[in-house]
């Protein structure tokens, strides 16, 4: 009891600026988790709450672990299928904490998949606090940015030239100082690809294989 | 070849008509020998023997690095060709250069050269094949699917052989295929070979685990000392003439900067408590094989190792790699590659900072040119020659404008090779004049010099048209031009188009990767000096203009040296290192989509008289095609020099010289000898293992007693015998991709017990009941497709398609199982991570299921778990799922995927628009599309802004040396 007035009243003084909905619900069972003291990014308050985690009034999350999970192995699917139904999102936040996964993890993958979770696993507790904030903040994130994905040209040159197996960034930087633009680097024949320097046979073999063939080979028939 | 061949066959036979009276040679005579021998060319001894051992039993051989796997490859095919009805004989895992090769020998043997099956060969003409059945080459995916779609019975298998015994594992494809084949066809036999008798003793009792993914009992192991083959070939051996060239001083204080540096990464890799200290020598990095060993060390624990341990392990990579390439290419091309190091790795590295590095820098430069003031050029040499450092310091910049020395140091054995040729031509001569007996005759062949790569091959050739110094002075040209090139198109960018210039040069520095470097300062000596970079400016407009000027003046003669200057960017640089010989380069236009290029083709480029330069690489079965009187190996290779005693023997009598090539206290020689101890080491091992394993009698897969009661004695469940997979009633379906069968889940999946379906699938990778579908990633595959999106089409579509749609993300069993080391999570929220990604991923699809394994037996056993209460899927429904009305089922099997995921990548071209440009007339093959304008590109993809992006994607100009500005 003494754990959680010192946590609350950590935890008190951002939630008085936060709005009600802003506000991450914690269940009275966790305050005990050591998870808890590892949430930076998050306003929270304690709740009896059947869920673990309450991010909105339609998603949720609980916690496991792989070590609880092969000490009791109904426990987690008994709280799967406890939760409501009013939850659309439900996420199953799995600590992994046991050096011999092979038992429990496939049995809570199995709870969480089959009890229409989505489950997450994370290897220190202090990633699966990320987890939960980074639930709790998604409503905001998506709201407030537009996905914008820009790559610079390297990136992209890569990208695109990694889909034949093997090619790393310094080969294509190579091929692209060697042919100047991408342009020039389809262009070129089989031999002139084989004298860069790092490319050998096998890597340029399936390069030109990629450039050269003909897209749909069925009309060739 | 057509026309010679008969008369060439008789060369060959030489072994008995030959030695015995060489005066009386009578091709006729001979010629009638080989027919009433059955037709085909000389067989030695030994080669002969493995075959019949092969032939009696079912086995893995092994044989020494350049015994000739392809002829005995050969011998054992021609077993087979001629029985009609018999069924398919599978032929896996021969690599291009091989079957090029193979196709040599099923000449001289004639026999028809096996078709070659791949994804192209549409369904129909497979199954034609298959039902004409003998020798065929199949890509062990197609295998896979076609007996797992009934397009292949096993019983029509005649028997499988696998050319590269030593990749067999027990996930691998070839493990499958052998697994397919035997589970229905016990009769059939099983043939392995390999050549690499060093990764059959790598890793705990490998060759136990290559034998029983095999179903085999019997290991035979022909090492270069056993007597038999010693007896064959030490009695022919060749005439060898060991030249120990030393190396230059600038080379020797490269190299040992290098080996220093390696020093110091093995120095910090050591303290690291993930590695084992036992096994890092300089000695041992110098090996590709050192990767193996340190990865296998670090992967369990990979997620764990600090970004520091990560990038010494990537920089001793490098480092290896720049041993290699110092004794490899000339210097301008080491220098380039340098200087491409810098701009990929610059940031990111840690051997770029050391001391060492400055010296590798410095004296790379130092091989090219020297900096020094217009009044004092002295000697050519003077500078370049002394204690480097001060001299170049010395060079004031703010004076009179610095002008460039060019040193163009030569590789140091273009020389000795220019030596030799003139020795052999002399020798030639006299040889001429008398012309007497055989040995003379034979001594008037061609000359053969190997090279390591094909880029090695073609700076000799341009080395024996030009001479040493006209190349270097040549390559040197081309350098400045390209420097000039992108110089310029950096400057043009950076004013017009701001976006352009955000995608183009902006970022290509540093890289997407990190970009921390801005902080430490490079080393001036890595970077060079602005008063150099300023020289070769200058150099380069000089000579441009010079270019220029020379065109204007002749116009016709000067057609070819302007498509070689100006038109270069547009033509695509045809030529690379040094312009070829003409009739290389006439070659190199007209070559498009022929990837191996054929005998005839490779003859036809060589150069001055009678002189054949060639690949290591790609060598094929050039011995036998050239039939060199003299052959210098330029680069010291094992497995080649065995293939040059293996075709002496074929031709006793024939007089031949062999020139060996190595550079003196080098890096080279080091790997050479090393590699020869290893092979002999390896042998030793596997001798011992065999004398000692004790191998499972149920092992044996095939059954040699002929009658049915033995037959269906084994083939009832006796779980006795591998488990009783052989033959497993199976009531779980799947729907596979057949694009999975890349990868080991099908064979894990079939293994536990699956109906393995093999199906093209649009949407998803897995089917598993018509309301389950699965993603399948691995770990790199989620970073990668979490971040650049595609994940997010993916998932939408199999949201669209499927109640259930399951992520699972895979890992593997002997891998390292996380996402990041647990002290690397940040205290902040950062949605830019793989962590938030996935999170936001989650939270837009609800409905999305995810599935975590630790390996690909978990991931099989879940799939039983899950779609235990599921209805059993359909290939039927599975493969209409998500297929555009109006789309031809039959066409989309045959797509060349590689080239199609690669469009699918490029900038400007998205899911929805892809299938406009597969549907475009003018685009055929992915290169197409460097020859569209921007309009029609525009029109092809529908929509103006992305046309552009892609158009300005592809024809941006690579900034080489954006540093400087």
């Amino acid at each position: 009891m003494l754990l959680t007035s010192t946590l609350e009243s950590r935890n008190s003084e951002l939630a008085k600026h936060a709005n009600a909905g802003d506000l991450l619900i914690i269940s009275r069972s966790q305050t005990g988790n050591g998870l808890v003291h590892r949430l930076h990014n998050v306003c929270w308050a304690i709740d009896y709450i059947n869920p673990d985690f309450v991010f909105s009034s339609s998603s949720c999350a609980l916690f496991a672990s792989l070590k609880f999970q092969s000490l009791h192995p109904t426990h987690l699917h008994t709280r799967v299928c406890g939760l409501s139904d009013s939850y659309a999102l439900r996420i199953v936040v799995c600590l992994v904490d046991d050096e011999d996964e092979n038992s429990s993890l496939p049995e809570v993958n199995r709870s969480a998949g089959l009890g229409d979770c989505a489950l997450v696993c994370a290897w220190s507790l202090d990633e699966a606090a990320r987890y939960i904030e980074f639930f709790h903040g998604c409503e905001r994130f998506i709201g407030s940015s537009k996905e914008s994905y820009n790559d610079d040209y390297m990136t992209q040159l890569h990208e695109a030239l990694s889909c034949s197996h093997g090619v790393h960034r310094v080969d294509a930087a190579t091929l692209a100082t060697r042919f100047g633009t991408f342009a020039c680097i389809l262009r070129a024949t089989h031999k002139s690809l084989l004298s860069s320097p790092g490319l050998g046979v096998t890597k340029v073999v399936r390069l030109s294989e990629t450039f050269h063939t003909p897209l749909q080979l069925a009309s060739h028939f | 070849m057509g026309g010679g061949a008969a008369g060439e066959l008789v060369d060959l036979t030489g072994e008995d008509s030959g030695e015995d009276d060489p005066l009386n040679y009578v091709p006729e005579a001979a010629l009638a020998h080989v027919r009433a021998a059955g037709g085909g060319g000389a067989v030695l001894q030994f080669q002969q023997d493995i075959v019949d051992e092969l032939l009696e039993r079912d086995g893995l051989t092994c044989i020494a690095e350049g015994l000739g796997l392809v002829e005995i490859l050969a011998l054992l095919l021609k077993e087979h060709t001629y029985r009609v009805g018999a069924g398919a004989v599978l032929i896996l895992g021969l690599n291009e250069f091989n079957r090029t090769a193979l196709k040599v020998h099923c000449k001289m043997h004639g026999m028809p050269y096996p078709p070659v099956i791949t994804a192209e060969v549409t369904g129909n003409r497979r199954e034609e094949i298959y039902r004409n059945g003998g020798p065929m080459f199949v890509t062990t995916r197609i295998a896979a699917v076609d007996i797992l779609r009934e397009a292949l019975p096993p019983s029509n298998i005649q028997g499988v052989i696998v050319a590269n015994g030593h990749r067999v594992t027990d996930m691998s494809q070839e493990a499958f295929v052998v697994r397919l084949f035997r589970s229905g066809n016990r009769r059939g036999f099983l043939r392995a070979l390999t050549d690499r008798p060093g990764d059959l003793t790598r890793g705990f009792s490998k060759v136990d685990q290559v034998m029983k993914c095999l179903m085999t009992r019997q290991l035979n192991l022909w090492p270069r000392f056993q007597l038999v083959v010693r007896a064959c070939l030490d009695a022919h051996a060749p005439e060898v003439v060991e030249l120990r060239q030393p190396l230059s001083n600038r080379v020797k204080k490269i190299q040992e900067a290098i080996v220093q540096v390696m020093e110091e990464c093995m120095t910090e890799l050591k303290k690291s408590k993930h590695v084992d200290t036992s096994e890092l020598t300089v000695e041992a990095g110098l090996f590709k094989s050192f990767d193996r060993i340190i990865q296998r060390q670090l992967d369990p624990v990979w997620n764990v190792v600090s970004r520091r341990v990560k990038q010494v392990v990537w920089d001793l990579r490098t480092l290896r790699n720049l041993a290699n390439f110092l004794l490899r290419y000339d210097a301008v091309t080491f220098l380039r590659y340098l200087e491409t190091l810098r701009l990929t790795e610059g940031s990111m590295s840690m051997w770029m900072f050391t001391q060492h590095a400055h010296t590798i820098f410095e004296q790379s430069r130092r091989r090219v040119y020297a900096l020094r003031k217009p009044p004092a050029s002295g000697g050519p040499e003077g500078l370049g020659e002394g204690s480097g450092v001060g001299g170049k310091r010395a060079a004031p910049p703010e004076s009179t404008a610095p002008a460039l020395h060019m040193v163009l140091e030569p590789m140091p054995k273009w020389r000795l090779i220019e030596e030799i040729v003139k020795e052999i031509d002399d020798d030639k001569e006299k040889l001429l004049r008398k012309m007497e007996n055989l040995a003379e005759r034979y001594g008037q062949g061609p000359t053969l010099i190997v090279a390591k790569d094909e880029a090695a091959a073609s700076q000799l050739t341009g080395m024996l048209l030009r001479g040493s110094d006209g190349l270097m002075r040549l390559i040197w040209e081309k350098y400045l031009r390209q420097r000039k090139a992108a110089g310029d198109a950096a400057k043009g960018k950076e004013k017009p188009t701001a976006d352009a210039g955000a995608g183009g040069p902006g970022g290509a520095g540093r890289g997407g990767r990190g970009g921390r470097g801005g902080g430490r300062n490079m080393n001036v000596a890595v970077i060079g000096t602005p008063a150099e970079r300023e020289a070769i400016a200058v150099e380069a407009d000089r000579l441009h203009k010079e270019t220029l000027r020379k065109a204007r003046a002749q116009n016709a003669p000067a057609a070819q040296a302007r498509a070689r200057a100006g038109h270069k960017q547009a033509t695509g640089d045809l030529d690379p290192a040094g312009p070829p010989p003409a009739k290389q380069q006439r070659k190199g236009k007209g070559k498009t989509a022929t990837v191996g290029s054929t005998i005839e083709e490779e003859r036809e480029e060589t150069t001055p008289a009678d002189i054949y330069v060639h690949a290591l690489t790609d060598r094929a079965a050039v011995l036998a095609t050239v039939r060199p009187s003299f052959i210098i190996v330029h680069d010291p290779d094992a497995a080649f020099i065995r293939e040059i005693e293996v075709h002496a023997a074929h031709r006793p009598g024939a007089r031949m010289r062999v020139y060996f090539m190595v550079h003196d206290t080098s890096v080279e020689e080091q790997r050479y000898l090393s590699q020869i101890n290893y092979e002999s080491d390896s042998f030793a091992n596997l001798i011992r293992g065999k004398a000692h394993a004790a191998m499972p009698f149920e092992q044996e897969g095939r059954v040699y007693n002929e009658t049915p009661l033995a037959i269906a004695g084994t083939s009832g469940a006796n779980t006795r015998i591998r488990g009783g997979q052989l033959s497993n009633p199976t009531k779980l379906h799947v729907v596979v991709d057949t694009r999975e069968f890349m990868s080991s889940l099908p064979s894990v999946l079939h293994q536990s017990g699956f109906k393995v379906m093999p199906c093209t699938l649009e949407v998803g990778d897995y089917v598993l009941s018509p309301s389950m579908c699965v993603e399948r990633k691995s770990l790199p595959d989620l970073i990668e497709s979490l971040r650049n999106s595609r994940l997010v089409t993916q998932m939408q579509n199999m949201c669209r398609h499927y109640k259930i749609p399951i992520l699972l993300i895979e890992f593997e069993r002997d891998k390292a199982f996380g996402i990041q080391n647990p002290a690397d999570v940040p205290r902040d929220l950062n949605y830019n991570t793989t962590q938030g990604r996935l999170a936001l991923l989650i939270w837009r699809f609800p409905k999305m299921r995810v599935m975590w394994s630790r390996s690909l037996h978990m991931t099989a056993r879940m799939f039983a778990d899950w779609k235990y209460a599921e209805e059993e899927p359909t290939v039927e429904v599975a493969a209409k799922v998500g297929v555009p009305q109006g789309a031809d089922a039959g066409e989309r099997n045959s797509v060349n995927q590689p080239a199609i995921d690669m469009l699918r990548r490029l900038p400007g071209v998205t899911d929805s628009n892809y299938r406009r440009v597969l549907a475009a007339p003018d685009v055929v093959c992915l290169a197409d599309l460097a020859e569209l304008t921007m309009e029609r590109m525009q029109e092809i993809l529908g929509d103006p802004r992305q046309g552009r992006t892609l158009y300005e994607f592809l024809h941006a100009q690579y900034p080489v040396h954006m540093m400087g500005r």
